[in-house]
Order: structure tokens, then sequence, then C-alpha cells
């Protein structure tokens, strides 16, 4: 009977789930089969881990719900954080411990820029720093120029919602790429746009509150769009070749995609799920593909617009991957739909469905767009330690099972080095590959159980984690 | 005098037949729900079982029609779709030329959340001459969002709204018994739903030609 079903859907054309779960991961073996040149490394963003600064998010923090709830969960401000603004020696010698060539990390524009008129090259230097160090040691830098967080001076202009953002980030990110340049090859331009408007615009629990279908909508568009002209301004300010192979920048984005998978065979669930996805998943890259945004938002929206050098601005799609949702039809619900994890599934430790096939799957897709992915997240919020080992063992494996179906996929950076401020939920979910005492001034680093999956994954690469 | 109207009522060689009669049918089928993405598409598929029927009151409340339907949907491969129940509840009247009913389906899933989905239902058939057109909304259990289907003798032909299609076909096996297929399929923006299921029907009408839709 399966066998007519997996018949029946190869003449639908249907790509059939593949299964992974349960599958005993050989740790001996992983990796083994990646490209040479592949990057194994580790991802940060400057709000969660550098402690001490001063922007939208950090006015966010200290404010609250118009029910007295505060705006972070567990009413913690990102404060100190890991400290890693002034500890990047001893996170540079965790990459070293994991054997890590690549570390994947966020400018905060509000410390280059805290005014408009005001660039503090000393920040800029360190930041520059902090890029040769890594390239000293072998290890890929990969700067992400916006990853959330704005200087308070662009919010008070209307951040996200005004075209004078757009303006501001240009000239930021060309100005940083000149900066950066002769260290850095790869570049990050936007991390994860539509997640950053559904959180903030939609769902209204991220800076700056609002709920807004139209809004949302737009600002995922501005967002996709400041990719297009970060891009053309680092390509123009970056000429100098950092790793010698012959170009001197590469520019992407990291897009955030989920599984949506319908809750039943009902035509209703389906259809939600279908759309959901085509809005959370296929936007960003049906902006790649065209260099067109379309939106539709039914009766206040309806955007089709060419956006100049979209097309042709990535050189490669970023990827960050979690989870899987199942979708369901609910009437009963404004947006017509809920989004669940199943009893019985197993969980991280924010109740995300934890879905390797999910990272092979989105790969196979992306595939087809024909750029180069590097998977730019993944991650999973594991208070004890004990799931993460099991959780980057499989889904390494599933991103080697679509390598070696032919998918062009380049690197896998883990989200996160260290466990850090993860936004609205504050410091609870823990993220990191080493543990963060966050009750501590020393803000101590220790080893998770998952150092040594990666090591040994580092080693299979051909990579020498230091002892 | 009253019970001499209902005798006459039934015994009435004249007593036009109503468009539609009594009918049970059970049946297998296929279906597949997904949707597409940059050229390419992820689906579930799904086994279906339906047993159904209707009741037409032809002497006593004349007219009166009740239909219900009951599937469940058991998808073979796991870790997708989950296994559903739906059942549609309709009523409403049947006349010599057309037949309107209306009522509910409910899917009630186990797993998911909500459990419940509920949904309206409506199904209206009007003959003329040897065509019949039937338009339905959340037909098939909920499965056809919107369809408006031509019939003539054993074969209807339909338009499946958005962007789909419907195909009924019948073939009579006995006085009382036939086969019938039907297969719909449509896209509404990137999702796609498709279902082909195969039921035997009886009834008094059911293996006559054109009979008993």
């Amino acid at each position: 009977m399966r066998r007519l079903f997996l018949l029946w859907a190869a003449c639908l054309g249907c790509e059939l789930r593949p299964q992974l779960a349960g599958r005993e991961v050989d740790l001996s073996e992983l990796g083994k089969r990646l490209r040479p040149g592949f990057l194994l490394g580790a991802a940060t963003s400057s709000h969660q881990v550098e402690g001490n600064n001063s922007n939208d998010w950090t006015d966010w923090e200290e404010t609250s719900f118009e029910d007295g709830r505060p705006h972070i969960e567990d009413g913690s401000r990102s404060g100190l954080a890991t400290d890693s603004y002034s500890r990047f020696e001893e996170d540079l010698q965790l990459l070293r411990r994991l054997g890590a060539n690549a570390y994947r990390f966020s400018i905060e524009w509000s410390r280059l820029q805290p005014e408009e008129n005001l660039w503090r090259e000393e920040v800029a230097n360190r930041y520059l720093q902090w890029a040769i160090e890594l390239r000293q040691a072998g290890i890929e830098p990969m700067v992400t120029v916006h990853h959330f967080t704005l200087p308070k001076w662009v919010a008070a202009r209307g951040g996200w919602e005004s075209d004078g953002t757009l303006e501001h980030f240009e000239r930021f990110a060309s100005r940083l790429a000149g900066r950066l340049g002769s260290e850095v090859d790869l570049w990050c331009t936007v991390n994860e746009p539509n997640v950053q408007a559904v959180q903030g615009y939609l769902l209204g629990i991220w800076p700056p509150g609002k709920q807004s279908n139209r809004d949302t909508a737009l600002v995922m568009a501005r967002l996709i769009e400041a990719h297009a002209r970060a891009a053309k301004a680092i390509r123009a300010a970056d000429r100098q070749d950092a790793d010698h192979d012959g170009k001197p920048a590469m520019v992407g984005l990291a897009h955030h995609a989920r599984i949506f998978q319908p809750a039943t065979g009902s035509a209703l669930d389906a259809s939600v799920a279908a759309l959901t996805d085509d809005f959370f998943n296929e936007t960003v890259v049906r902006a790649a593909r065209t260099g067109r945004i379309q939106l539709s938002v039914p009766g206040q929206l309806d955007l089709d617009k060419e956006v100049p050098g979209l097309l042709g601005s990535f050189d490669y799609l970023g990827l960050n991957y979690y989870t899987r949702d199942h979708v369901r039809a609910d009437l009963s619900d404004p947006s017509f739909s809920h989004q669940y994890v199943p009893e019985g599934r197993p969980r991280n430790g924010l109740g995300w469905d934890i879905y390797p096939e999910g990272l092979y799957l989105l790969l196979r897709r992306f595939a087809r767009e024909g750029l180069p992915i590097y998977v730019t997240e993944n991650g999973i919020a594991d208070n004890g330690g004990e799931q993460r080992p099991t959780y980057l063992a499989e889904h390494l494996f599933a991103l080697e099972r679509a390598a070696s179906e032919g998918v062009d996929v380049r690197g896998y950076f883990h989200w996160s080095l260290l466990d850090n401020f993860e936004w609205a939920e504050g410091y609870e979910p823990r993220f990191g590959l080493f543990r963060v005492d966050f009750d501590g001034p020393e803000r101590t680093r220790t080893e998770t159980q998952a150092v040594d999956t990666f090591r040994q994954v580092a080693r299979n690469l051909g990579l020498s984690p230091a002892p | 005098m009253g019970a001499l109207l209902c005798l006459l009522l039934a015994t009435s060689p004249a007593t036009p037949e109503l468009l539609l009669s009594h009918e049970g049918a059970m049946g297998l089928g296929l279906s597949g729900v997904g949707y597409t993405h940059g050229g390419g598409r992820w689906g579930d598929l799904s086994l279906e079982r339906v047993v159904s029927a209707r009741l037409v009151f032809e002497r006593f409340l004349r007219g009166l029609t009740a239909d219900a339907s009951l599937g469940q949907s058991l998808p073979p491969l796991g870790g997708g779709v989950a296994p559903s129940t739906s059942l549609s509840l309709r009523a409403g009247y049947t006349g010599e030329r057309f037949s309107l009913v209306g009522g509910a389906v409910g899917q009630y899933s186990l797993s998911a959340q909500p459990r419940l989905q509920l949904l309206p239902t409506f199904r209206a058939q009007l003959r003329l001459g040897e065509l019949s057109f039937v338009a339905g909304v959340f037909d098939y259990r909920g499965q056809a969002p919107a369809h408006l289907t031509f019939e003539v003798g054993d074969f209807g032909l339909g338009y499946v709204a958005p962007m789909g299609a419907l195909v009924t076909g019948r073939i009579r096996l006995a006085e009382h018994v036939g086969l019938e297929a039907t297969a719909l399929a449509f896209r509404l923006a990137n999702a796609e739903v498709a279902m082909l299921t195969i039921s035997a029907v009886a009834g008094p009408r059911s293996g006559r030609a054109g009979g008993n839709r």
C-alpha cells in the first residue's frame, strides 16, 4: 500500500516527506561528505550578546504593554548581556575550542552611529580588529549589517515605516563595508525581514509594537528593499578580496523559513497553510528570483513593485531554520489560522517542534533558486543542554543529505555560540553551545554537551579544534 | 378525510416523481492536499472512506430531504497530516425539478488544535430537461469550497472555484445498484486539493440511467 501511495505521489509531482527522526546518526562520519571549504561555525547578534547597548530595543525593554505586562516576558533587560563587546577574545577562544572555521556576528548600528552625524571610529576599529583576529585564527567572518535593532534616532524618524531609513541604512552599509571590507567578504545585509515585520508590526510583541496587516507587509517590503540597497552599497565599497577567492564581497540576507504543515487533509487547513507559507517563506525568495516585491493584504494593500537593484542582489541565500508549525484553519480566530505543535512531538524549551526533516526540505526547496545557500542559523532552546547534541547531529545529517543530493549548501552556523538575550523571551531560553552565567559579573562561559558533537563534526571536516 | 387523502396520494399513479430519491453509498478513495512554492510542491496523501445516505420523503411530508455523509481520512505515511473524520448533515426540500439542502459539515481530528472545524454547507440542484445544474458550497464534506456542475445522464462535469474541476460518472450494475466515481481537484492561490472516490450506490433508482443525483 505504501508503495502505491509513493507512486501516486510521484505522479502528482509531490515531494514526499523524508523520515529522519529516530535514525541513528553516525557521528564519526557526520560531515565527511561535505564539500571542501564548507564553513562550520556559530552565530550571534550584537544586541543579544554585546551588552550596554542603547537602541530602539533598550527603550522597548524598559516599557510595558497597555495591560501592564512587561515587554520582555521575564521582565529582564538586555543590560550587560554576555558582555561580548568587552570579551571578544574570550569568545574567540570558544570558537577555536569548537574548531569552527566561521563566525557570524552583527554590527550594532547604534554603537557606531549613535546620532545621525556622529560616526564612532573607535567602534569601527574594534569591529575591524575582531575580523582581523578571526581571520588570523582561520575563522571566516560573516557580518550581519542589520539584526533587528535600530539606533534611536532612526527609530524616532519612523524606523522601517519610513523611506528615509532606506537612505540612512544604505549610507551606513556603504561606510561599514568600506571600513571592514579588507577583512570581510561574507556580508549578510538584513536578518529575517519576515520575522521583524511579523513580530513588530503584526503581533506587536517587538518594537514598535504595532498590529497592522498593512504595515507588516510594507515593512517587510522595505526590509527587502533595504537589502537591495545595502547589497549595492557593499559591493561598491568592499573592493578587497580578503579570502582571495576572486570575489571581494558575497552578499545575501538571512531568511527565516519554517515548515507550515496542514494539520489535516481538510481543504481549509491546506489553504491556510499554503497562504501562510507563501507570505512567510516565499516572499523573500520570490523577490530574489524576480526582482519584484509582491505582497497582498486583501482590501488593504496590493503591492507589486519592481525594486531597482534587487534582481541580482543575492550572491547567496541565508537560511535560518528552527522548527515546523502545524496549521489549522480556525474561523473563530481573526487570522483564520491557528499554529501549534501536536501533542507527543519532541519540542525544544520554547515548545517548538524539533523537525530536522524541515531543514532538508527547505534546502531542497531553496536550491531551486540557483543560489548557494548558507544555513545562517539553526539551533535549540535547551536549558539543560541534553537535547542539543542530538539536535545538532540530526540537523547536520539533514544538511549533509541535501548536499549529497546536489544542493549547493556552503556553510552551517549554529545558533548560538553563547546563551544570550532572546528578545521578548529575555534570558530564560538558552540557545548557547556555551552556557553563560548571567548572575555573575564575569559572565562565565561553560561548555554544554553539544560542544563535543560540534568538535567531532569539525574534525570530520578536517578542521582542528583547540584542545 | 385525511386518511383518504393520504391513501390517494400514496396510490395515485399520477403523482410525479421527485428529482431525487433515497440512496445509500459506500466508497473508498484517495485525497491529496498541499501547496506549491517556487516551482515545487509539498503534499500529503490520505486514504478516504466514505459512507453516505439520502432520505427523500415521497409520501408523508413529501419532498422533505435529509442527507448525511461520513468520511474518514487516513494518511498512510506518518509525520504529516493527522487522521480526521468528517460528518456532513443537511436537510431541505426536493421538488420535481429542484432540490435544495443545507446544513453543516464538521471535521474532527483528535490531534488537531482546535479539534473540530465547523462549516456551513449547501447543495442546490435544478433539472432542465435532460440537463441538471448542481451548485454546492463546502460540498463533498467541505472539500469543494464552491462548485457548479452540469450533469447529463450519468455524467457530470463541473467547475470548482476558484480554479478547478469536478467530474462525476456512474455506471449501472443492477436495477437498484450502481458504481459512482467522483474526482475533484482545485487550486486556491498556491494551495492544491485533489480527491478521487469510487462508491457503490444503492437505492430505488440507483441503477437507472441518469437516475439519482
